[in-house]
């Protein structure tokens, strides 16, 4: 059986009244039960995106990409205040759409009743080809339409809603009196309506022991007395200004002895009424107490160290709050009126709900009687453990299950087989409707379309070049993306299709210009239109970009949700795990990002195993709030390394070539930053050649930052240019010669992503003195001589002992292979493709 | 402000030297440094959630150009 769960009950505005919470409860309940055996599927609406994210984090892996299906919703298709007819009907229409190309057996709504302050939506009429179920709540609006269905768009949304409720294949009642009264209000076949009840969650069970959380309860509610409590709404069949009647009633020691506790949400209006008969009943004022809304944890305790929970409710669809309280260990009393007796089955703890006098008797018997209060507590907990989320689940299974067998009997049409089709026909129908929607109405529903389409055979793999896009500074992280993306776009992963893009003018384009750029074609015409992502895309941050992340973020979120896989490169964690060294702009920008894509993504692939771990350990002492409450997975894959440098070997300048040819050179490569230990390596070379040691220092860079003094430092020391040379501009042709005729490499980095100069240098031959980093390690291994040098001067004592006795690492014994790039690019393609 | 400040970024990008420059004098100003930040920062969720007609996916721009040749034949 394919089953396709309609979830916007839990993500609308319901999710806050008892409709919200039966449908999750219920759902986990009814996927751990049913997802092993039968194929069932999520329907979602993405405009409640935040919602979204948090049921998709509670249903885990029964809510993973593939069983979702996120619909893009129009914003303002809710009926109040109306002016938007065409734009609802259109949704309606498109929302039938999608669940009809789902390829489900049933649907299974799990609130009609939606749509009226928020933009949920359900389709005008149950779709073709598939049986429609929906959970029933009540239709206690019927019962008193003044009170309910005043204003004529309230009453046509709602006559609408009880329409589709009567097409449905079958209801779900949550009562046997929801059941009854549909049969009878609604005309409706009886076997047509199954009674699958309701259930109270695990965690309203009696508390442990805390007097100290007690006291600053009872503390923060003014509660001094033992109380009656209340917990519910304020609408006018809740009859809350009889319980305070009934209470005032109370013989005067009793009532003395005791307080009302109401607990609830009211609206202004509920609330004044209260306090009217409050005042009329002439109540001390301390006497009542209202709370106003509890949450589950106060709510629990409240319910466990009561003397009484009442419930004096005229019409309800199940009841819970009692539930609730019996299942915390309190005495309860209700009405005998509605469901209530299905929840209550003990007849002396009912009461009629009209006679004022019933309640107080109801009330003084349990207040003044222990025995009979524990008797009630007794019964309560025995009574509450009869209601199971389990047992709901297992009837609606039951139900389901008899549902698929009868309709596989019946000659359906699958048109969900033919989706072309399908979609022509979902056009030409909102072609046809009437009114006259804007070009924006029209742009809406087409996204809307768009999105409830199905996954394409072949995965897109929508690769981020923002950065690079924008303006390509031939930076270490440009030429990962320039190499990565060349290989993808010319030998693409099988089944995948490379798509380039980038962020600008507040959304994801088309990178077209850019990729026909960087594969030396001169289609500058490009158009760089919009993209979206669909469930089964992968989008993967390649390039850094760190300038759009921000504005990103939203979209990038949706992607998300939607079921795109959200993977991204690091290539180094240096302004994290070495702040000191950068700008705290710099550095705030990178953290930002950091903890941007690590709340969203579902992989980190790293450019080494070092940054992988440093990553870890960041991710465990970062307190980030993750979209859907699960860590990405980290994984690493290394960056190629260019062939043999073809490049010709140039002159070297006059005076460094004259300086190298008289004694041994130190050579280092890399921008000036502080991280790069050029401060520690100048100072050792000092001390060495104050001591008669005579060699050069070279150092090959571009100025970085936060090296103003280091420059000036060069620039007027009394060894420029005869034993000290800081070269700025050097092409690739003199740096091959400058790697040719020096002596060693010294990587005094305190930190590194990778360390492509030292590859580079030992592909010239050039032994290579490295700080005993992880990261050089793990790319050197054993071709390099390791160092730890707290200080110049211990620097200075490696540096004295290898000039004193250099030595080449045996290239055959220590043979490293570094990858290539297109070797890069597929191991990363492999990386990034595992279970995505 | 912000497509002003987004400019202003896009010309310092192509100047490195100038743009440290600015972003040091910046940063020794820490409640210009914030404000900047905070105007840079500012997200604008629904400025891209909000469907422009002249700015659609291919995809979606077919399914509206559909629409609208069939409900002006209409």
């Amino acid at each position: 059986m394919k089953l396709l769960l309609d979830l916007q009950g839990a993500l609308s505005q319901s999710r806050h009244r008892g409709i919200g919470r039966y449908t999750l409860a219920l759902t986990r309940a009814f996927l751990d039960r049913a997802a092993s055996e039968h194929d069932v599927r999520l329907l979602l609406n993405a405009r409640f995106g935040e919602q979204a994210d948090a049921l998709i984090a509670t249903l885990g892996g029964h809510a993973r990409p593939t069983h979702r299906l996120v619909v893009e919703v129009p914003e303002g298709i809710r009926a109040q205040p109306g002016g938007n007819a065409w734009l609802r009907r259109a949704a309606a229409r498109v929302m039938r759409h999608a669940i009809e190309s789902s390829g489900a057996d049933i649907v299974w709504y799990s609130s009609i009743l939606e749509g009226y302050n928020d933009d949920a939506v359900l389709p005008e009429t149950p779709p073709v080809g598939i049986a429609s179920v929906a959970t029933l709540y009540d239709l206690i609006p019927l019962h008193d339409q003044d009170a309910y269905l005043g204003h004529p768009r309230i009453r046509r949304w709602y006559g609408q809603n009880v329409d589709m409720l009567k097409q449905c294949d079958m209801l779900f009642a949550i009562s046997e009196w929801v059941r009854q009264d549909a049969i009878q209000r609604l005309q409706l076949p009886p076997e047509r309506i199954v009674n699958i009840g309701a259930a109270v969650d695990d965690w309203f069970a009696p508390p442990a022991s805390d007097p100290a959380a007690s006291a600053a309860l009872r503390s923060r509610y003014g509660i001094t007395r033992p109380y009656v409590l209340y917990n519910g709404g304020f609408d006018a069949r809740k009859n809350v200004p009889s319980l305070v009647r009934a209470f005032a009633a109370l013989p005067e020691a009793l009532r003395a002895a005791h307080q009302l506790v109401i607990v609830g949400r009211a609206g202004q209006e509920e609330a004044a009424q209260l306090h009217e008969a409050v005042r009329k009943a002439r109540l001390p004022a301390d006497s009542v107490i209202y709370t106003g809304f509890a949450p589950d944890e106060e709510l629990v305790r409240l319910y466990a160290e009561c003397a009484l929970f009442v419930f004096p409710s005229l019409l309800e669809g199940f009841g819970l709050p009692p539930l609730e309280a019996m299942a915390c260990g309190a005495p309860v009393i209700a009405s005998h009126a509605a469901s209530l007796p299905e929840v209550i089955d003990k007849r002396e703890a009912l009461f009629n709900p009209q006679r004022v006098d019933d309640v107080t008797a109801c009330m003084s018997r349990v207040l003044s009687n222990a025995h009979y209060a524990d008797e009630l507590r007794k019964y309560g907990r025995e009574r509450a453990a009869m209601f199971s989320w389990k047992s709901v689940a297992n009837r609606a299974l039951d139900a389901l299950q008899e549902l698929a067998h009868r309709q596989s009997r019946r000659a359906t049409v699958a048109i969900h087989d033919k989706p072309l089709a399908q979609e022509e026909q979902l056009i030409a129908d909102i072609s046809l409707m009437d009114g006259k929607p804007s070009d924006e109405d029209l742009a809406n529903i087409a996204c809307m379309v768009i999105s409830t389409r199905k996954p394409e055979a072949v995965q897109r793999w929508l690769v981020d070049v923002s950065s690079i896009a924008e303006k390509d500074i031939r930076t270490g992280v440009q030429r990962v993306v320039r190499n990565i993306l060349t290989h993808w776009l010319t030998s693409p992963p099988e089944g995948v299709q490379i798509v380039p893009i980038r962020f600008a003018r507040g959304r994801y384009r088309h990178a077209r210009r850019y990729a026909s750029d960087l594969l030396g074609r001169t289609e500058s015409h490009l158009p760089e239109d919009a993209i979206e992502a669909v469930n089964g895309d992968v989008f993967f941050g390649l390039d850094w970009a760190v300038d759009t992340i921000d504005a990103a973020d939203p979209q990038l979120r949706e992607w998300h949700r939607r079921g795109a896989s959200l993977q991204f490169l690091i290539h180094d964690l240096l302004p994290v795990t070495l702040p000191d060294t950068f700008h705290p702009y710099a550095r705030d920008r990178f953290d930002n990002w950091l903890r941007r894509i690590s709340s969203i993504a579902d992989r980190l692939v790293c450019v080494s195993r070092a940054t992988r771990d440093e990553l870890h350990g960041w991710l465990a002492s970062s307190r980030l709030t993750y979209q859907f409450e699960r860590l990405p997975v980290l994984a690493h894959s290394p960056p190629g390394v260019d062939a043999s440098s073809t490049a010709t070997p140039s002159q070297i300048r006059v005076e460094l070539a004259a300086a190298m040819q008289q004694r041994p050179t130190v050579l280092m490569v890399g921008t000036l930053e502080p991280r790069k230990g050029h401060d520690q390596a100048l100072q050792a070379c000092e001390l060495l050649w104050r001591s008669g040691v005579d060699i050069n220092l070279v150092i090959v860079g571009h100025f970085g930052w936060l090296m103003e003094s280091f420059a000036a430092n060069l620039a007027k020391h009394e060894e420029r240019k005869r034993r000290l040379f800081w070269i700025e501009d050097a092409d690739d042709g003199e740096l091959h010669a400058i790697y040719q005729a020096s002596n060693v490499l010294l990587a005094a980095s305190w930190g590194e992503g990778y360390g492509l100069p030292l590859i580079e240098a030992a592909r010239h031959g050039l032994p290579v003195l490295a700080r005993d980093l992880p990261v050089f390690r793990e790319v050197m291994q054993q071709r390099a001589t390791y160092f730890k040098a707290s200080s110049p001067t211990e620097l200075a004592d490696v540096l004295r002992e290898w000039l004193a006795s250099p030595h080449r690492p045996d290239d055959q014994a220590t043979a490293t292979n570094w990858p290539s790039w297109k070797q890069s690019a597929e191991r990363l393609a492999n990386v990034i493709a595992a279970d995505s | 402000m912000k497509s002003l400040l987004y400019f202003a970024k896009q010309f310092l990008a192509r100047r490195p030297g100038l743009r440290r420059k600015i972003v040091n004098a910046i940063y020794r100003i820490p409640a210009l440094d914030m404000r900047l930040r905070a105007i840079l920062d500012q997200r604008d969720d629904l400025a891209w959630r909000r469907v422009d007609a002249h700015d659609l996916p291919e995809d979606a721009r077919v399914v509206y150009e559909k629409l609208r040749n069939r409900m002006r034949r209409l």
